[in-house]
């Protein structure tokens, strides 16, 4: 089994941001108090599955994160993912500079042939942590990727450009970050739940990581210093009747912007 | 140097302490940086600095160039203007690089970061710097949330979302230097090929006026009155998640989350229910005007205004009262 070609996925918990928010004290609170795996995640998961499915390629996920986030990683597991891991310790505030250090010490040790993961958190939306990983480890990186295949001993990567999509080869081991727009992440089945507690999820301090003793020492360089809720919109009118109430109020309100050229 | 001497040769330091102003230089890469040379100085950047690429691949007037090159380009410019300044006698003690916010911008802002060893700040929307600390508000948590985050450094990275800062214009003598692209090793990597969509390739996000499409437009006739009606007003259609998967518009049109984010004069969403992660890349809109047949449809929580109507019925007769008022 030791030739055994193996996807890592990067994985990260966060809040349910697509449930309300509220704020107390400064902080927010989500009205689905259960963490999900970051979507974009997801997708990167689902990606590697079929992958997986196709080429027999070993599916390990890894997460850092609280022992908490076991249940989380828990998930992937029953996704079809084979084996896990969750590294615990990392430093209060990690930014995606600290989380890339740890990773990269993760991926260094594990020897991985590709390492897939989502673009960006749907929490904080950075999406600066892929490209930062890549960078420490000197791999080849493809982002925003809306397609993956493998051959030729090469991942082929559709990726969405601001103008165009690109088709991009490269060799392993590289790493690839995805769009939300890949796939739809396949719901567990009861069976894959069952099977989830019998697979290995390892639980890991960071400091048992290559260079450990640093990393949990690592001071963030960039800090989220204050959360406040956004200025909301107002809602404005809302014009309902027949069709010639309708286009006039549109009319009047396309007349409005002066960059659209229609005469007031 | 001190730093109230920086700003003569400074690389877009910020205004220190005896209220010298920052120097602002304009970094021109990519496979034609030379066009963009006149517009540079006309918005104050009184020192360029030009790198052409190699590109990579080249279709329909689209020019690509991997992310590395890119990433080894910045790079290579940040030493090289260093080493001037220094040479020159201008140290400069404190760098500010501020980035577009664009997929060429998220596919390489981190591993600039990581190369240059610099904090960097992703999608920011209000920024203060004042050559020590850099201030930035960024939304998070689907554009529900501002966070104010907080970095130093002697260089530091920020991009920028598009749409929310006037470009005022501010015409100067700039000093022009020229650089050659270093050798970048694409690590085996080869961009084979490039899908560009067919006719103009728009830049959305500084497009002032957005017709954006969603479920609610579901056929070629739709198709065709939205056509019409972008054209009546001038505007550039973008689409929701629903038309990534119906295959009627090109993909690089998507706005949201996980697309494009804009902040045009106007937003008119078509048919468009407004979900968080739509939301999330067009709630900085200056004027939002809705149509929907839903009355309950939460993009009218933020439209200005909200139209709840038919668009197959309302659509023509816009367009016919468009044109009959071009007519006058």
């Amino acid at each position: 089994m030791s030739n055994e070609r193996t996807i890592l996925v990067c994985a990260k918990e966060t809040p349910d941001t697509y449930s309300d928010l509220s704020f107390s004290g400064g902080d927010v609170q989500f009205s689905n108090p259960r963490p999900v795996l970051n979507a974009y995640d997801a997708s990167a998961l689902e990606e590697a599955l079929v992958l997986s499915e196709a080429h027999g390629f070993r599916v390990h996920v890894v997460m850092i994160g609280p022992e908490r986030a076991a249940e989380t990683l828990r998930k992937a597991l029953a996704m079809g993912a084979d084996e896990a891991t969750l590294l615990t310790g990392a430093p209060e505030g990690a930014d995606s500079a600290v989380i890339a250090t740890i990773l990269s010490s993760f991926v260094q040790q594990f020897g991985p042939d590709a390492v897939i993961m989502g673009r960006q958190s749907q929490d904080t939306d950075v999406g600066l942590a892929g490209t930062m990983l890549a960078e420490h480890l000197g791999w080849p990186w493809t982002t925003n990727a809306i397609g993956i295949r493998v051959e030729e001993n090469m991942f082929w990567v559709k990726r969405q450009g601001d103008s165009a999509q690109e088709s991009i080869s490269s060799p392993m081991p590289c790493l690839i970050t995805c769009s939300n727009n890949l796939n739809d992440p396949r719901i567990p089945t009861l069976k894959g739940i069952m099977a989830s507690k019998k697979k290995p999820m390892h639980i890991m301090g960071i400091d048992q990581l290559p260079g450990g003793e640093s990393l949990i020492s690592t001071h963030p360089s960039t800090v989220v210093d204050a959360l406040t809720p956004m200025p909301e919109r107002s809602k404005g009118q809302v014009v309902e009747g027949d069709l010639e109430t309708l286009v006039d109020a549109l009319v009047k309100g396309l007349a409005a912007i002066p960059e659209t050229g229609v005469d007031p | 140097m001190s730093s109230g001497e920086q700003s003569s040769g400074a690389q877009s330091s910020g205004e220190q302490s005896s209220g010298e102003k920052a120097q602002v230089e304009a970094w021109l890469i990519g496979p034609e940086a030379e066009t963009h040379q006149a517009k540079a100085a006309q918005y104050g950047a009184s020192i360029l600095r030009l790198m052409n690429l190699e590109v990579d691949a080249d279709q329909g007037g689209v020019k690509v160039s991997l992310g590395r090159r890119w990433v080894d380009a910045i790079d290579e410019i940040m030493t090289q203007s260093t080493s001037e300044l220094n040479s020159e006698g201008h140290p400069s003690d404190s760098t500010l690089l501020l980035f577009d916010n664009t997929e060429l911008t998220k596919d390489i802002l981190g591993a600039c970061g990581a190369r240059l060893g610099a904090p960097v700040i992703a999608d920011v929307v209000d920024l203060s710097w004042d050559g020590k600390q850099c201030i930035a508000q960024r939304p998070t948590y689907a554009s529900k949330v501002m966070s104010k985050v907080i970095t130093s450094g002697s260089v530091c990275l920020c991009s920028i979302r598009a749409g929310l800062f006037e470009p005022e214009e501010h015409p100067v003598d700039a000093t022009t230097h020229h650089y050659s692209a270093p050798t970048t090793d694409a690590l085996g990597q080869v961009l084979q090929a490039l899908v560009a969509p067919e006719g103009d390739t728009v830049d959305l996000t500084e497009a002032p006026i957005i017709v954006g499409v969603g479920r609610g437009i579901s056929d070629e006739t739709g198709k065709e009155l939205v056509a019409k009606l972008a054209e009546l007003i001038q505007g550039e259609i973008a689409i929701s998640r629903a038309h990534f998967e119906s295959g009627m518009y090109s993909h690089t049109l998507l706005v949201g989350q996980s697309g494009k984010v804009v902040a045009p004069r106007l937003y008119l969403a078509l048919g468009i229910s407004g979900s968080i992660q739509h939301v999330a890349g067009m709630s900085e809109s200056h004027t939002i005007i809705a149509i929907n047949k839903d009355p309950d449809a939460p993009i009218f929580e933020i439209a200005d205004v909200g139209i709840v109507g038919d668009l197959y019925q309302i659509l023509p007769a816009l367009n016919q009262a468009l044109e009959s008022k071009k007519d006058e």
